[in-house]
């Protein structure tokens, strides 16, 4: 008997921009770092989250190389919301990484990763006094957000005979647009110097660093380079003003990762800068900014989704194949939009992880969720898939083990894989008393009858 | 309200029905690699092997049970599977006019 495959047939557009993207995978996806996706999907179910601890060294290691071989002082510190877990965090943190948290939930973790309270960042607009006294104890650098922060934290300090390490958050035009404006002081309107004039002005306040985040997945390198050239000249301008020298200038993140923007005919991978062209712009913008080398800052990064993105994948399983009203070709998966928040950015690769012959179809995946944004990919050409098909998702790592939702079903496992091959389950699926455990029902409530 | 007008895939749904014959329209081309030419549209469309199987039994004359029988015959498939699978691709064949109910 020969093996079977269901009779497709695909027309052709001739001449006609493809938008479901011309380039399809030629191979399966089988394995990741050579444990077979199958032997994953056994022991741990689909849908199931798959960490390589591998590519986050290896990312990391590159990025830290890229900075560190074009700038004398160079420290990363790891962006909590992009992947909290604390295994990934600990991957980070064993590399050398600092923490960059922006509420107490992530300071906490850090915290309890082991995270000395002075290599902690603490950014965000929603501090309480609670969080600012914590952090002041722990000698944490304190990023303020806007004027009723630095006030509060002034209040603070003065009550408690500490000096507080402070950084201000500064927005600016960097040529991209929409501009980030709403966080942090700005620095065309002269509002970032009147914070700093507050703050030179407070006698339990250090004003350590100066800081930025400009946007995410930015495709300029050109806007870090003015970014890190302001900041450069707003130290110089404190420096002759106060006599006063800025520790640090912290770039913040927004660095690409090789995912492909939704509606980007390109495919993310090719054009986004690699590394050492961000590094490249920032460095030469520091540099050259007529800051004496004896007195350069030390440069803080805060990426997120370009160190993490590659090293996570989410397996899982075709639910069911229809044809739609408009004879479209629809496929539903087993995880949607749930598990998969980037689906909204993000035009995701998705590979089969078993072999299939060389013809394709286009096709709508959704998730399984009764809902009508439950959509994984609008447009994408695929092997042939049947139901109980495995699939695996590419550059997950990012924000999904974040900004997972709850909904209709529950959060399944998420394993690392470590340097070695051995598989590790760093989250357990949540099941019904997870969330049954959180709740309390009144007695009155407590029968039907 | 509901729609009065029959839609397309209930007028196709015939072309599915075992007794019915569905015939390939007159002139469209079929290569060896998979590749069929209606010269009345202008359309090309490329099929599979099992895909290029259906097209040559329905052009031998062919009813819907027969092929069915003689992919079950040879392939490994599930009847209801392959039912599920024929019935999307007779579908597909109509929508695109490469074949019509006889
Ligand atoms: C202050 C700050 N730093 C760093 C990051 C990490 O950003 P990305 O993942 O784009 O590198 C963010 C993300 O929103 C942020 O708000």
């Amino acid at each position: 008997m020969l093996p079977y495959e269901r009779p497709i047939i695909t027309r052709y557009n001739p001449g006609i921009t493809n938008k479901f993207g011309s380039r399809v995978d030629y191979f399966p996806f089988t394995q990741i770092d050579g444990v077979p996706v199958k032997k994953l999907i056994e022991a741990y179910g689909s849908p199931c989250f798959v960490l390589s601890e591998r590519t986050i060294r290896d990312t990391y290691r590159n990025a830290l190389r890229a900075f560190s071989t074009r700038y004398p002082k160079v420290q990363f510190a790891w962006s909590y919301k992009t992947n909290y877990l604390n295994a990934v965090c600990q991957v980070f943190h064993q590399e050398g990484a600092w923490a960059e948290v922006v509420s107490m939930f992530e300071y906490q973790k850090a915290i309890l990763n082991g995270v000395p309270g002075e290599q902690i960042l603490f950014n965000g607009p929603d501090k309480t006094a609670d969080d600012l006294r914590i952090a002041l104890q722990n000698n944490s650098l304190i990023h303020i957000d806007h004027f009723d922060e630095l006030y509060l934290l002034s209040e603070i300090v003065r009550d408690s005979g500490k000096k507080a390490r402070v950084a201000i958050r500064i927005n600016m035009d960097t040529g991209v647009y929409p501009q980030w404006d709403r966080f942090g002081f700005n620095y065309e309107n002269e509002t970032a110097w009147e914070a700093v004039q507050k703050i030179m002005g407070q006698p339990n306040m250090i004003l350590t660093g100066l800081h930025c985040h400009i946007g995410t997945y930015m495709l300029s390198t050109r806007a870090y380079h003015l970014a890190a050239t302001k900041l450069a000249q707003l130290a110089l301008r404190i420096k002759g003003q106060y006599g006063h020298r800025i520790a640090y200038i912290d770039i913040g993140g927004g660095f690409a990762s090789g995912n492909t923007l939704k509606g980007s005919y390109l495919q993310g991978s090719d054009i986004i800068p690699t590394m050492d062209d961000y590094a490249e712009a920032i460095s030469t913008a520091l540099l050259g900014s007529g800051i004496p080398t004896a007195e350069l800052p030390s440069l803080y990064l805060e990426a997120g989704r370009a160190l993490i993105d590659d090293a996570g994948y989410l397996l899982g399983s075709v639910v069911a194949i229809k044809r739609l009203s408009d004879g479209r070709r629809a496929t539903i998966m087993d995880f949607g939009v749930n598990l998969l928040f980037t689906s909204f950015w993000y035009d995701h690769r998705i590979t089969p992880a078993q072999e299939f012959s060389r013809h394709t179809e286009d096709m709508v995946v959704y998730g399984p969720l009764c809902m009508n944004i439950d959509v994984v990919r609008e447009n994408i050409s695929l092997p042939l898939l049947n139901r109980g098909d495995h699939v695996v998702v590419h550059r997950v790592g990012a924000y999904n083990m974040t900004q997972w939702m709850q909904f209709i079903s529950m959060r399944p496992n998420v394993v690392m894989i470590d340097c070695e091959g051995g598989v590790h389950l760093v989250r357990a699926r949540e099941t019904v008393d997870t969330l049954n455990q959180q709740e309390q029902t009144p007695d009155h409530l407590q029968k039907i009858q | 309200m509901h729609d009065i007008k029959p839609p397309l895939q209930i007028l196709l749904l015939g072309a599915q029905n075992e007794n019915q014959e569905v015939k390939v329209n007159k002139n469209i081309a079929i290569s060896e690699s998979g590749f069929i030419f209606n010269p009345g549209t202008g359309d090309s469309f490329s099929t599979n092997s099992i895909g290029q199987e259906v097209i040559r039994m329905l052009n031998e004359g062919k009813t819907r049970d027969e092929i069915t029988q003689g992919i079950l015959g040879r392939y490994e498939v599930e009847k209801g599977i392959l039912e599920k699978d024929l019935d999307d691709y007779f579908f597909m064949l109509g929508t695109y006019h490469i074949v019509h109910n006889g």
